[in-house]
């Protein structure tokens, strides 16, 4: 007959959550390594190539700029990032900056909605937490999270929280000076960079959250900016092409990525039956984006930071010169005598 | 009568070895835009002449090509067009230029796959010179400090000085070109699509290699339409950006070597224009005449 202790009985007596939700030490080490399966894993979801490997670019190096176009999926890998960072690691907040509230409502919040109902992502929601108590103006959402009407925030078992506070760009940021994270995403930071000083007065200074090792490639503190490119005359040209020289002098915390959604492959998707570019490249998107300024467009679809500026040669005067030659009957030759036969 | 004198323009791309694996070289064919009397001197101004863009052919990373077979196919080109009156190589940093043009210093070149003994085409350095005794010294290397484009843009405060800076000559290039297409200067085949779609007829005979003349000369002008001029705004207009020298800051929306081998091609005319060889009427084995 086995004795019992009170330890065992203490053992026997606590809920212990289902083997699936269940989460050892070795297989956290190996998800803290990969975050590709670590997404996987939690999240249920399958990245294309190309997100994968942005998404271990923000993994493995401290300070990214993506200028991927729109419609690469930037927000998903941002989101998968973030919560990964604030499940993986203990004692790591984790913030995401938009220019304005609404905006990170709409498309980075509603990731949480999305997952909640998500069955392949129970993992993931067995690992949101609640507050013990909400503060007046807070509500406790379905999807986990707490709104509130300056700051969403997430909370999760381990204790980490990550938060999206209202930005207050026209102020620099100032509500934002309390704030500090381990890891920081700033979105659409081109757009920040044009209305005010608020990354450099405020913003990067919030990723100042103590870390195990903030050397290290993983424990160390993050921070993201992603935005489409844009021209070399914008105000956020200076810090790319800053950061674009810190890359090239060798350190190997920064990386400059940009993707765009030519990338998409023929991988098979989540979509039944469809592959990564059958079922998220809107071509009708595309068709219009390419129809207007090509100088717009190689930022903002195609992810490169170009030069804005009016055409040299005029288009017309170049119809003239074709129309000349028309008239004259040129046409092209391999020699001199196929060249003079006609004229 | 109408004398015609045929241009070379090559640009290739960056190289790490004598391996150049992309480019572009185009021909260009200058007339007198009249006729001219028996002994009338050739027009001095590049508005007087037509400069028509005759041939085009790019070479890419499946070709593969070393500097020697780029060389030896600039041979072939002079022999086929009765021998250039000049030519412009691209000589940027890290290109291909600078390997070509010492390949095409040796007298032994393979050309189309045999080897020939030829007259040199050399630049006109004092070193090319000095090491060769006997050559065409008809190549211009497209870079501050060549004789030949030096004597088109000099130094604009005198003496023997070339420009200040590389991005005096491409602006200077870049607004002498402009300035031919505001006169009329330039002419083009037709586009290449429309023209092989509407004439089945007369390209029955044609030569695959013609077909892509047609098809690279159409693309060579679509890249000059990308080719782009920086600007900032300020006050509502958009002023074009300059260097601290002063030169106007271009760029290109995608690319640009056929475009580029094009203007050379124009840049080898301007230098001809420039040079002492044609004061005198050429004689008529060195360019061909047509009569009309």
């Amino acid at each position: 007959m086995s004795s019992l202790t009170l330890s065992s009985l203490k053992a026997e007596l606590q809920p212990r959550p289902p083997r699936e939700l269940r989460v050892t030490s070795a297989e956290w080490e190996a998800l803290l390594c990969d975050p590709v399966m670590a997404a996987r894993v939690f999240f249920g979801g399958r990245l294309d190539a190309f997100q994968a490997c942005r998404l271990r670019y923000y993994w493995w190096t401290q300070s990214v700029i993506d200028s991927s176009g729109v419609g690469s999926g930037k927000t998903i890998v941002d989101f998968l990032f973030l919560c990964l960072r604030c499940l993986l690691i203990p004692k790591h907040d984790g913030a995401i900056f938009y220019p304005s509230l609404g905006t990170g409502i709409q498309s980075f919040w509603d990731y949480f909605r999305q997952f909640s109902g998500n069955p392949a992502a129970k993992l993931f929601v067995s690992q949101l937490g609640n507050p013990l108590k909400v503060d007046a103006g807070e509500e406790l959402d379905g999807d986990g999270t707490v709104h509130g009407s300056e700051c969403y925030t997430a909370y999760f078992r381990n204790g980490n929280k990550l938060l999206m506070p209202a930005p207050s760009i026209a102020l620099d940021s100032v509500r934002a000076a309390s704030l500090t994270v381990n890891t920081l995403i700033i979105e659409e930071w081109a757009q920040i960079d044009k209305m005010s000083d608020a990354i450099d007065k405020q913003l990067i200074d919030r990723c100042r959250g103590a870390s195990w090792n903030q050397h290290h490639a993983i424990w160390g503190n993050h921070i993201v900016y992603t935005a489409h490119a844009q021209n070399r005359t914008h105000p956020a040209a200076p810090r790319y092409f800053a950061h674009q020289r810190k890359i090239h002098a060798g350190n190997p915390m920064c990386a400059n990525i940009s993707y765009s959604y030519k990338d998409f492959s023929d991988l098979p998707s989540d979509a039944p039956g469809k592959s990564f570019k059958q079922h998220r490249r809107n071509e009708v998107t595309i068709a219009t984006g390419e129809s207007g300024d090509p100088a717009v467009w190689l930022g903002r679809g195609l992810g490169i930071w170009g030069v804005s500026g009016a055409g040299w040669f005029s288009e017309e005067a170049i119809v003239e010169g074709i129309k000349r030659g028309k008239e004259a009957g040129l046409l092209p030759a391999l020699g001199k005598n196929q060249f003079e036969e006609k004229r | 009568m109408r004398p015609i004198l045929y241009f070379l323009g090559g640009d290739t791309a960056p190289s790490e070895n004598q391996r150049s694996d992309d480019g572009a070289l185009v021909v260009g064919a200058a007339t007198p835009r009249r006729e001219l009397a028996p002994g009338e001197a050739l027009p001095r101004f590049e508005h007087d002449w037509f400069f028509d863009y005759a041939y085009a052919r790019v070479f890419n990373s499946k070709h593969r090509l070393e500097a020697r077979q780029w060389a030896g196919f600039i041979y072939v080109l002079d022999q086929r067009f009765g021998g250039f009156a000049q030519m412009v190589l691209d000589a940027g940093s890290g290109g291909g230029g600078v390997f070509v043009k010492r390949a095409m210093m040796s007298t032994e070149q393979l050309m189309d796959g045999a080897l020939r003994t030829v007259v040199p085409i050399c630049d006109k350095t004092v070193e090319s010179q000095q090491a060769v005794g006997h050559a065409r010294f008809i190549l211009n290397m497209f870079k501050r400090g060549d004789p030949g484009v030096d004597s088109v843009w000099p130094d604009p405060n005198g003496g023997t000085k070339s420009l200040a800076g590389d991005e005096l000559l491409k602006d200077a290039v870049l607004c002498a070109y402009k300035e031919a297409l505001r006169l009329g200067v330039l002419r083009w085949p037709p586009e290449a699509d429309e023209f092989l779609k509407m004439n089945p007829e007369a390209i029955r005979h044609w030569d695959q290699e013609r077909i892509w003349a047609l098809k690279n000369l159409t693309v060579g002008w679509k890249q000059l339409i990308n080719i782009v001029v920086e600007t900032y705004e300020k006050d509502g207009l958009q002023i074009e950006a300059t260097t601290s020298r002063g030169a106007r800051r271009f760029s290109t929306l995608g690319k640009d070597d056929i475009a580029y081998a094009g203007i050379y091609a124009y840049t080898a005319f301007r230098v001809w224009l420039q040079g002492e060889e044609f004061e005198q009427p050429p004689e008529e084995d060195l360019a061909g005449f047509a009569g009309r």
